[in-house]
């Protein structure tokens, strides 16, 4: 027996579930639910209709293959994360070197503030201890700040988009990402990397 | 390894992150209508082209075609500049041809286009006729010159200029004829006055534009 929340949708629990019974029905609940999330964090990054639809399909695949074993807490999250990495794998395999419409290489232009100023940069770091760092960074973030860094710099969304949707002014957003980009640079050094 | 390098590795190992900042991301803003607000707005009408531009609305997808950092905001600049520059230089010749075709001079004096064509042939024959120094030219000139000057008397250079035959030489030079002497006024110091004030109204209007202009950009800023 299926169960559906107010939407008509199934829950997340359920769509899991589907997955784990090895149902076909997963996919298609998967796409009614999140198929619209999906495309949009792929488009965010490549720009291209057809590509993010692409990455679309090839998310529902990973997620086919991770679970099981895996059984995500938080569906959509699990379901972003997978996109996102598939579209930054396609970017940079289709787009090296090219600047293309991406809002990619603004936020890396960004970021690069973020970098300390010593000779190893980020090298002598590995990814889980950066992974730690960053959570650490983000819990230490006002509301505010990290709601706003996570859309800048996870989802791609612009200035202007992000001072709409919560009703804040441009320049506020700007200082928030730059106090922001600051405290993550200090927090980086202050862990040692790049010193 | 590069500091570009560096922030590639951050933007990719920021997908790690924990999943409960993605909520909180995710589900802000809009939490009310229950609507994601991870959805970019200008997805529903304006999908970027291959090119990236947005195929909508331009201001929405802007940002996406920006040059990145500071060279983008000069591109802007010098963007706007140069279509303020095409707009001034537009505006003053088209007002310059205006104002010469509508001045109230040439419609008193029926100037027109033709006559101006006609007048060619005039001025060259009334030039032929002031350097005509044969007697009979010069017996024209003496009965214009007062009689003061011919009983040898010393006549200012001014009344002399004042003669009807010397102004006639004079237009002749210039290459109008006497009638159609308010033409080489309009080219003249009139002209320039009033090019000099159409230039300044240009140039009010331009400031006016690049005001406009660059409140718009610092609004999108």
């Amino acid at each position: 027996m299926l169960w559906f929340s107010e939407t008509g949708m199934l829950d997340d629990s359920m769509i899991i579930d589907l997955y784990w019974a090895r149902s076909e029905n997963a996919i298609a609940e998967t796409r009614i639910k999140y198929g619209r999330l999906c495309r949009a964090v792929a488009l965010r990054i490549l720009r291209v209709a057809e590509d993010a639809e692409e990455c679309e399909a090839d998310t529902y695949m990973k997620a086919w293959n991770a679970m099981p074993p895996r059984r995500p807490d938080v569906l959509p999250a699990f379901l972003a994360k997978i996109t996102r990495n598939l579209s930054l794998d396609r970017l940079e395999k289709e787009h090296a070197g090219k600047r293309g419409g991406s809002a990619v290489p603004l936020l890396l232009d960004e970021l690069e503030q973020c970098i300390p100023d010593g000779r190893g940069g980020l090298e002598q770091v590995t990814d889980p201890d950066l992974k730690e760092v960053l959570d650490h960074f983000l819990e230490s973030q006002a509301k505010t700040a990290r709601i706003i860094f996570v859309r800048r710099y996870w989802f791609g969304d612009s200035v202007k988009e992000i001072a709409e949707e919560y009703g804040l002014g441009i320049s506020r957003v700007k200082m928030s990402l730059l106090r922001s980009r600051n405290a993550l640079k200090k927090m980086l050094e202050a862990e040692g990397i790049g010193i | 390894m590069r500091k570009s390098d560096d922030a590639r590795r951050l933007l990719r190992t920021m997908n790690d992150i924990d999943d409960r900042f993605l909520t909180e991301a995710m589900m802000s803003g809009k939490q009310e209508t229950g609507e994601c607000c991870a959805l970019p707005k200008c997805l529903d009408g304006a999908v970027p082209d291959k090119d990236g531009r947005g195929t909508g609305v331009l201001q929405d997808c802007r940002r996406e075609t920006a040059r990145p950092g500071s060279s983008g905001r000069r591109h802007r600049y010098a963007a706007v500049l140069l279509t303020s520059a095409a707009c001034l230089t537009v505006l003053i010749t088209g007002t310059r041809i205006i104002q010469v075709r509508t001045a109230p001079e040439r419609q008193e004096t029926g100037y027109t286009q033709e006559t101006a064509v006609r007048g060619d042939a005039g001025d060259i024959s009334g030039k032929d006729k002031a350097l005509d120094f044969s007697a009979a030219g010069r017996a024209v000139a003496d009965s214009e010159v007062p009689d003061s000057v011919s009983s040898g008397e010393t006549v200012p250079d001014t009344a002399l200029m004042a003669s009807s035959s010397y102004q006639a030489a004079v237009s002749a030079e210039d290459g109008a004829s006497p009638e159609s002497g308010t033409d080489s006024g309009i080219i003249g110091n009139e002209g320039l006055k009033n090019t000099i004030r159409l230039i300044r109204k240009a140039w009010d209007r331009v400031l006016d534009i690049l005001r406009l202009f660059l409140g718009e950009i610092k609004k999108t800023d």
